[in-house]
């Protein structure tokens, strides 16, 4: 099944300008984990935007597990299955307290109190923040801040649920916590996850890579053919992780076995591998 | 830095005071006030004193920093105690000093201005406490809670009180982020400390202009992260968090009850200034 | 101009209950001339002490001087105010700080008048024709067209050019030490690799020295000639990328993550194939080839 069709999407904030995103077509498969990729500016927030609802199309359609985008009624009704964190962790909490927090999107759409709880206490150890159940949400790391913004979100029970550079503020422990919950959610809980972000590192995990240019996806594969069209990744702005630069470098060198190279850990791997057959 | 400065003045132990339902406290704050404007003898001022002093003991607070707390009304304090001093005037009051504009000074208006201030003081340490008692976070579910009749009126209680609660949540993110956009104007050599009072303010807006842009930026992302949880107003909203009273609430609401009883009872008795 | 501190500590809410120490006894020389890395973790410290170089933090205990610059405690009681506030311009002039995320501090309505504050504050009364020619030199040196964008509005631009324009005006005052917090927070892939080379240009041609302050440690291990480590508040070690992340532990203990070469390095040593490197991708390539040519029969 799909999650998400969008056909012929053209978008404009202003109709004079240039379109944001132009005459774009993508199909996200149930329980697949998409990252999209490009540089700055590329569209990429704005079609995050128009899936979640806050934006309307001006061109094209928008279907989100059979609901097609056009009134606010289904705006609302799609926005429950679909769940966004953004950037900035300080910006998208609207309590103090982190359990309060989280009951705000439970409340919102009436849940009753008794399931509130319930919901909160799920949210909050999927995203292993339970120990910060009462505390201030200020008080919080950048990582844990995150982690509780994504629980905000899960207590809304979504299916789809879209990091739209949510690990950019971060620092690398911060980042690895965010995304080590996020991979769980989609492995254990099937849930389908659009990652928009700027860490090739975090690119080379999942199922498929949208790249875009300038309003439009120029090209959507595995991250292996991606990685491996090094036109294209100069033209989006883009680097290989560093291990695959190392992998590079080697292969050039004549190191064999080097081929399937995505992280660090699959480098050294395949070393090891090249120097046991080296003599073989 | 900005931002380790301790929001309101909550201070954070764990006391029978703490512990008591914000609505209870505000509502024996109302009666507090109330009772302290009805005080006509010093008797009354004792017995209020005690009863401020006791809840002080019970709160494990600092009798330091409610005292403290006066200090920011102090000026007021002292007007109003030198205006009552010389324009109080009261049938067979006994003028003190024959003297040039002191003989406006009486036996009853210096009485009467010493209670004026000492209400507006009394005022003050009660309102403290309840500050120093309760999280801004609870005082606002408490005025929430106060206000929900006010539904029947049309009047928007969940908005006022969503936003209250906002106000509350940026008020850390914002006092960190005026820290970092002085220090980095500092770094650029802005000064703000020297010159008159129209170079002052004006070294003022590299820091104001990035501050204003940034909260309207934070406001609309807020918005979206808002929109984006389903937010639709009050309309078929729940609520996770229920206040609810406990043994404890009953018992100060009865105290509190039998300190304003006996002031009246000493207003009566008593009579007025003694 | 040389950094030294010797026993530097500090505590933010100072003789309040809140009182916590932020930086404990930290002694370090920085050189004119380095390429200085500062790493960490939130928290470690690492702000705290890029903050005192500009004296936006007071030294409250130990020394600090910058070049003839000097800040320690004593030397700033009774008359001697009104020099010290000379002694702190001239501090902010000579070291330039570029915050993280520089381009929330833009303010003014032209990129030309942002850019020009730093120089107006810190030269008595220039001229036009300085404040122009400073300006100019400033945006150029950040590779920005000084006539497309002097009279825009630094809102309008996009987020690469903003940040550019942000440390155009901390350039403009011609800085000899430099220091960057987080600079490449938020670029994507191809700013980021401008944005380092734009460093290395810098460090070439006006500015003697740079610190810069990192969470990415392949980054370090390829630009820093040296790096301090910070962590809880205490200076962990100070040495060059080669010598600090053949401590492995050391690094992980911090909650910091070693460079992909570091990490291959010890997995590789598990395994009993050894090669020395100094971790920078090129001279990790090398050995690798190097061992891998001599295990060949």
């Amino acid at each position: 099944m799909d999650a998400i069709k969008i056909e012929n999407l053209t978008f404009s904030y202003d109709q004079a300008e240039k379109p944001v995103l132009d005459n774009l077509s993508l199909t996200v498969k149930s329980g697949e984990f998409l990252a999209v990729v490009g540089r700055n500016a590329s569209g990429k927030s704005t079609l995050a935007r128009l899936i979640t609802g806050l934006l309307t199309p001006n061109e094209g359609t928008i279907e989100v597990l059979g609901i097609v985008a056009k009134k606010p009624k289904e705006l609302f009704e799609i926005r429950k299955k679909v769940g966004i964190v953004f950037q900035n962790p300080d910006n998208q909490m609207v309590a103090s307290i982190v359990e309060d927090d989280v009951a705000f999107g439970p409340e919102n759409i009436g849940v009753r109190r008794e399931e509130i709880g319930e919901r909160i206490e799920f949210a909050l150890n999927a995203t292993g923040v339970k120990p910060f159940r009462t505390s201030m949400a200020s008080k919080l790391s950048g990582g844990q801040k995150q982690r509780v913004a994504i629980a905000g979100v899960l207590a809304i029970k979504p299916q789809i649920l879209i990091l739209d550079e949510s690990t950019s503020m971060l620092d690398p422990r911060g980042r690895d916590e965010v995304m080590s919950v996020v991979k769980e959610l989609n492995k254990k809980e099937g849930m389908t996850v659009i990652a928009i972000t700027h860490y090739m590192d975090e690119v080379t995990e999942c199922d498929r890579v949208a790249v875009m240019i300038e309003g439009k996806i120029q090209r959507i594969a595995t991250p292996e053919e991606i990685f491996s069209d090094e036109e294209l990744l100069f033209r989006a702005g883009l680097e290989k992780p560093n291990a695959m630069k190392l992998a590079d470098k080697l292969k050039k060198r004549g190191i064999k076995g080097l081929d399937g190279v995505t992280d660090k850990e699959s480098l050294y791997k395949a070393l090891l591998e090249a120097f046991n057959k080296q003599n073989q | 830095m900005l931002s380790d400065v301790a929001f309101g003045q909550y201070y954070p132990v764990s006391s029978p005071v703490h512990r008591l339902d914000p609505r209870t406290k505000i509502v024996i704050l109302i009666a507090y006030i109330v009772m302290i404007f009805l005080i006509k003898n010093f008797v009354g001022f004792v017995l209020a004193g005690a009863f401020l002093l006791a809840t002080i003991i019970i709160a494990k607070v600092p009798i330091g920093s409610v005292i403290k707390s006066v200090k920011a009304i102090l000026f007021i304090i002292i007007i109003t105690f030198i205006i009552n001093l010389f324009l109080h005037k009261e049938e067979g009051a006994k003028v003190l000093f024959d003297v040039w504009l002191l003989n406006k000074i009486t036996d009853k208006s210096i009485k009467y201005a010493l209670f004026m201030a000492l209400r507006l003081s009394f005022l003050v340490f009660g309102s403290s406490l309840l500050t120093l008692t309760t999280t801004p976070v609870s005082l606002t579910d408490g005025i929430e809670s106060l206000l929900t009749p006010l539904k029947w009126i049309r009047f928007p209680v969940h908005e006022l009180a969503l936003i209250m609660s906002i106000a509350l949540r940026f008020i850390p993110t914002l006092m960190e982020e005026t820290d970092r956009i002085i220090s980095a104007q500092k770094a650029r050599g802005a000064d703000f400390e020297t010159g008159n009072f129209l170079k002052k303010a004006k070294a003022l807006l590299p820091v104001l202009i990035p501050l204003v842009i940034s909260a309207f930026r934070r406001a609309e992302e807020l918005g979206d992260a808002m929109d984006a949880r389903c937010y639709n107003g009050s309309k078929n909203r729940t609520k996770y968090k229920k206040l609810t009273f406990k043994f404890r609430d009953f018992i100060s609401v009865f105290i509190t009850a039998a300190v304003f009883t006996a002031v009246i009872f000493a207003n009566i008795y008593l009579g007025g200034i003694v | 101009m040389d950094i030294i501190c010797n026993g530097l500590g500090f505590q933010y809410s100072k003789k309040t209950e809140f009182a916590k120490y932020a930086l404990k006894d930290v002694s370090l020389t920085i050189k004119s001339g380095e390429f200085f890395g500062i790493i960490g973790h939130t928290g470690s410290g690492k702000s705290t002490f890029i903050r005192h170089l500009n004296a936006l933090c007071e030294v409250q205990e130990g020394s600090l001087s910058v070049g003839e610059i000097d800040l320690s405690p004593e030397k700033k009681k009774g008359k001697k105010k009104k020099e010290y506030k000379k002694r702190l311009k001239d501090l902010r002039k000579s070291v330039g700080m570029v915050f993280q995320y520089p381009e929330q501090q833009l303010f003014a309505e032209t990129v030309f008048e942002d850019v020009a504050f730093g120089y107006k504050n810190f030269n008595e009364k220039p001229s036009a024709e300085e404040v122009e020619a400073a300006v100019k030199g400033a945006l150029s040196l950040v590779g920005l067209d000084y006539n497309l964008v002097k009279d825009k509005s630094p809102f309008d631009l996009s987020g690469g050019q903003k940040r550019r324009v942000a440390i155009a005006g901390v350039l403009v005052a011609k800085p000899s030490i430099l220091v960057l917090d987080e600079p490449c927070a938020g670029l994507d892939p191809a700013g980021k690799t401008e944005l380092w080379a734009l460093l290395h240009h810098l460090h070439k041609t006006t500015v003697e020295t740079i610190i810069v302050v990192s969470h990415d440690m392949n980054d370090v291990a390829k630009h820093c000639t040296r790096v301090a480590m910070f962590s809880d508040g205490t200076l962990k070690r100070v040495a060059t990328p080669s010598e600090l992340f053949d401590d492995t532990i050391l690094i992980e203990e911090s909650g910091l993550e070693v460079p992909v070469t570091a990490f291959i390095k010890n997995e590789l040593l598990k395994n009993g194939l050894e090669i020395k490197t100094d971790y920078t991708d090129d001279n990790f390539v090398e050995q690798i080839v190097n061992l891998y040519k001599s295990r060949q029969v």
